[in-house]
């Protein structure tokens, strides 16, 4: 028995470095052509994603699981119809902020041309807070082009685009830091992924729950709203949670900006 | 020596398949681990690699913030793992 573990050995480490080697060279081909396998590999995963999809769709409205299961999804439609409302009323006040602004810089261009993407790739489903959309370069999309809810939030920029899909990096992506404004407040939030945010601000900051957050750096456009402030009496500083006023996961397209 | 692959395998890795498309991220690391502990699942290391293929947003780079962590994980799975397995678990295997 011994001896089977000895000679498995030096074929495990030959395997290791065999398998190092070949996802090395495909990493390497893919960055040196500037993400060209990607591409390719989301093109491929394009067709899958699109079956799912109509599956998905196909159970859920031809109302196959009904009983229990089709209240369940009729309660999560009207939660899903509730969000839209939230967002769209959010949407709406960001909406006077955004005319009040634009009042004070006339030069500022309020019109943006776009295009709209079926999602194809859930946000859950990826661990670096991405999704693919169903439009890419022959559709005018460029990499760093801001893609929006359909109520006009903020959900990601595209970071990587093929012939005819794109990856989009969430806006509120795990780890990832972004700076936020709100009621004339700047800070630093941290991405927590579902479309949700954390931040710290200075204790006397007049942080409010419902308030609509922007992000300055792109075009000042609506992030999300704050869900909650949080604060501890030992603590200077306020805990503020962050989110998009809809349910990511059921949304089925976006509107991506185009230059 | 190869050995015919069992139903229970190539229906976890075919689970793992679908998860990494369809399925919330954690599904497929659940069902990668499950594979692992009980074969030597070379195909672990494909789903890394696709996971990796299909939603990294930056090119790899050999920095931190840019690694393949799909790939590093799979190659943890199958390579870490694997006295753990042959000791505890399964006995020795050359497939």
């Amino acid at each position: 028995m011994k001896n089977l573990y000895r000679q498995n050995e030096p074929q495990l480490f030959v395997a290791f470095v065999a398998i190092l080697v070949v996802a090395g060279a495909i990493f390497g081909v893919d960055t040196l052509s500037g993400g060209l396998v990607r591409g390719y590999a989301r093109e491929g995963g394009s067709a899958l994603w699109a079956l799912a999809n109509s599956a998905t769709a196909f159970v859920t409205e031809s109302g196959a699981l009904s009983g229990k299961r089709a209240l369940e999804e009729e309660n999560k439609a009207l939660e899903g119809e509730l969000g839209r409302r939230d967002e769209y009323l959010a949407r709406f006040e960001a909406l006077e902020d955004e005319n009040a602004a634009l009042r004070e810089m006339a030069n500022l261009a309020a019109n943006e041309s776009g295009i709209t993407a079926s999602l194809l790739s859930s946000l859950w489903s990826s661990p670096y807070g991405t999704f693919t959309i169903g439009i890419g370069a022959d559709a005018g999309v460029h990499e760093g082009d801001v893609v929006l809810t359909p109520g006009g939030f903020v959900l990601g920029v595209v970071t990587n685009v093929a012939a005819r899909t794109s990856l989009v990096e969430a806006l509120f992506a795990g780890g990832k830091e972004i700076e936020l404004t709100t009621s004339d407040i700047a800070f630093t939030a941290e991405g927590q992924g579902g479309g949700n945010a954390r931040a710290r601000v200075p204790r006397d900051a007049a942080v409010e729950a419902r308030a609509v957050v922007l992000v300055p750096g792109l075009a000042s456009r609506p992030a999300g709203i704050v869900g909650a402030v949080e604060s501890a009496s030992s603590s200077a500083f306020t805990s503020v949670y962050i989110h998009l006023p809809v349910n990511v996961n059921v949304l089925r397209y976006v509107y991506v900006v185009t230059p | 020596m190869w050995s015919r692959p069992n139903t229970a395998r190539v229906l976890l890795a075919l689970a793992a398949l679908v998860s990494v498309f369809v399925g919330p991220w954690w599904a497929t690391l659940i069902l990668a681990l499950a594979l692992c502990l009980r074969y030597r699942a070379w195909e672990v290391i494909g789903l890394g690699l696709l996971m990796d293929l299909l939603y990294m947003p930056f090119p790899f780079v050999l920095s931190v913030e840019t690694l393949p962590w799909g790939t590093i994980v799979a190659l943890i799975l199958v390579f870490g793992l694997e006295p753990f397995r042959r000791r505890l678990l399964t006995g020795p295997s050359t497939f």
